[in-house]
């Protein structure tokens, strides 16, 4: 198993971070199949950023990989939970 | 100007004054004469003596009235005094006085000058130690008094940052005046505990001063609300920004959250902390980080080891120095034996203080103690504490009501959501609440203007996100000043509820179809997010409008 790149999201994730978020886990996956989603600066997420996630979750099912939520806190984990994401990712 | 180092001589004899001068002259040493007390008075004004050379008796009286003077004026300058046979007995008296020696008359021109040439230079070796203590002195006092200052800020810096809780007992010893460990506990906005123990590299001021910008920061960290990986990124950052590479923070944070019934710990290059549960059964944290300073702050870890808050009663955690270089008759305790003394002994801190500086091992003559702290925390009653605190005001007084409408490019402002809660945080809402605030309005203006306005199909998304982005951007540039987006917030404090409405230009969409999208669908989830994010959700189709009410 390769080493987890992590990915610390900034604190508002949403459509404005798509394109960074894309190129970072882009390289990332370059060098491993195991991403860390750090949530511990989050506090402000939409819809836009569970559709990148999922669309993350499906290049790295793809590659046999697994990606990993860390620190989710407040209204993040909230919505993170209401969506049921624990089954796409596992909380670390 | 006045001439440097030279002799003086006092003498009224006109032979005797001319061989001694033409003698040190000789010799290379400068001299200036006087033959009364008077004109040798005058001289000393003008000239910067490095020696007296004085006879006895002189015109205007005896030449001890002047060594009197001279002892005060020029307390370092060798006095050597000429006499005769007949005056050997007043030697002790001119001793006394603080004459150094005697040149007996008549003078021998050659003995007489290696003896000035002697004394002089012990004379500047003297004043050079005199000049060097001097400068000591002064630098000591300029040091006591910047410690002065540094110590009243970095109490002051402590007592402004340090949350006193009931159930956080911390003890203290340092090394010196200043202590490089620091514990620093505050409370955040949702109730949480959020403790630090710091342990500087080294001990003194400097160690102190390593933590300083640490402190203001953690403070004001908490009160924003940031999680304790986004707090331990902060701290890092602020410590790479000021702090010399070369220097480094270990550090141990801990988040007590009664609401979530979890205890965070991040571990970084410190001894374990211990944790207890009911049963007195032990766990140590270790270190799984290095310490603060090491790694860029884009690289430290933020994986927090998280524990079942409920089943954890005690928990301990020190520097360095309470278990470092400990031995017990002559026999180094190894870190694990250090582990169960502290273990057994945290019912009296102090004692246990106390009875690890006892074990304190001296390497060869160093005597550097390090700093120790220890903080135990009883979590059944910080915990209790931690409750009292609620419930949460959650009064915003007064009512009001505001309505934006986005027209034409106004529309492209991906910041508007964003300001729209932070306004309503100016009116006292909490954080969690303006979150909430803020993903219901993005769903909302996102579902407006992408399906509604840009009439972008929601499957795009989903299935060609390159063309989704594309179409967007294309969408934005073309955005014609007919296009609108109506927005109503409507704040009524007698029930507490906020009241969303949000009206587009757009076609409309059809809420069924938006319902049947799965969990692993990239796309649909806006609705599903504002109906379960809300209390109520109506949306009209007649007028194309999505009222919303959340409860505060």
């Amino acid at each position: 198993m390769s080493q987890p790149a992590v990915i610390s999201i900034p604190e508002r994730f949403d459509f404005s971070t798509h394109k960074w978020f894309t190129e970072a886990y882009e390289s990332a996956m370059d060098s491993t199949n195991q991403i860390v989603l750090d949530f511990s600066r989050v506090s402000y997420i939409d819809s836009s950023a569970l559709g990148m996630m999922v669309l993350l979750r499906r290049k790295l099912s793809g590659v046999g990989g697994k990606g990993y939520i860390r620190n989710a806190s407040g209204t993040a984990k909230d919505i993170l939970e209401m969506a049921n994401f624990n089954t796409l990712f596992e909380y670390e | 100007m006045p001439s440097e180092n030279c002799v003086l001589i006092l003498e009224d004899d006109l032979s005797t004054r001319l061989i001694v001068s033409k003698s040190l002259t000789t010799q290379g040493i400068k001299s200036v004469v006087a033959a009364s007390i008077a004109e040798a008075e005058a001289l000393i004004q003008k000239h910067d003596i490095s020696l007296f050379l004085l006879d006895v008796h002189l015109p205007d009286g005896e030449s001890t009235s002047l060594v009197a003077k001279l002892r005060s004026s020029h307390a370092l300058v060798p006095i050597l005094v000429m006499t005769g046979d007949y005056e050997q007995n007043r030697v002790s008296e001119f001793f006394e006085l603080g004459v150094r020696d005697f040149i007996n008359k008549p003078v021998h021109p050659i003995l007489l000058a290696s003896r000035v040439r002697s004394f002089i230079k012990s004379y500047e070796t003297e004043k050079a130690l005199f000049d060097a203590n001097e400068m000591y002195q002064k630098i000591a006092h300029e040091k006591e008094q910047e410690e002065e200052l540094a110590h009243y800020v970095y109490n002051h810096i402590l007592k402004v940052h340090t949350t006193k809780i009931d159930g956080l007992d911390v003890v203290i010893r340092s090394s010196g005046r200043f202590c490089g460990d620091m514990l620093l506990s505050a409370k955040a906005p949702n109730g949480s505990l959020i403790v630090m123990l710091a342990d500087a590299t080294g001990h003194g001021m400097a160690a102190a001063l390593t933590i300083y910008p640490m402190v203001s920061t953690f403070a004001a960290m908490v009160s924003k609300g940031l999680s304790l990986g986004a707090i331990l990124r902060e701290l890092s950052s602020k410590h790479n920004q000021s702090i010399p590479q070369n220097r480094f923070v270990a550090a141990i944070l801990l988040e007590i959250a009664p609401k979530e019934n979890t205890l965070k710990v991040w571990n970084g290059g410190m001894p374990a902390a211990l944790m207890f549960d009911q049963d007195g059964e032990l766990t140590k944290v270790t270190s799984k980080n290095v310490a603060i300073g090491i790694l860029p702050e884009d690289l430290i870890s933020t994986k927090m080891q998280s524990f079942d808050l409920s089943k954890i009663s005690k928990l301990a955690m020190f520097s360095d120095g309470l278990i470092e270089n400990k031995a017990i008759d002559g026999r180094t305790i190894p870190f694990s034996e250090g582990y169960d003394i502290i273990a057994k002994n945290l019912d009296d801190s102090h004692a246990l203080l106390s009875l690890m500086h006892g074990y304190e091992q001296f390497e060869g003559e160093t005597k550097d103690h390090d700093d120790m702290t220890l903080a135990v925390l009883d979590l059944v009653r910080i915990q209790e504490e931690l409750r009292q605190d609620e419930p949460e005001d959650l009064q915003v007084p007064g009512s009001f009501e505001f309505s934006f409408e986005l027209r034409g490019s106004s529309l492209n402002n991906d910041k508007f959501a964003f300001s729209l809660s932070d306004l309503l945080s100016t009116y006292g809402f909490n954080k969690e609440f303006c979150q909430k605030v803020f993903t219901v309005v993005t769903e909302l203006l996102v579902n407006a203007v992408d399906h509604g306005i840009f009439n972008i199909p929601s499957n795009l998304k989903e299935e060609d996100f390159i063309t989704y982005l594309s179409m967007r951007e294309q969408k934005k540039v073309a955005v014609s000043s007919l296009d609108k987006v109506m927005i109503e917030v409507k704040w009524n404090d007698m029930e507490h509820t906020l009241s969303i409405t949000l009206s587009d230009s757009g076609a409309g969409y059809v809420v069924e179809n938006i319902e049947k999208a799965d969990d692993t669908a990239a796309y649909g989830r806006g609705i599903k997010l504002i109906t379960s994010m809300c209390e109520t959700f109506f949306y009209d189709q007649e007028t194309n409008t999505t009222h919303v009410t959340l409860e505060y």
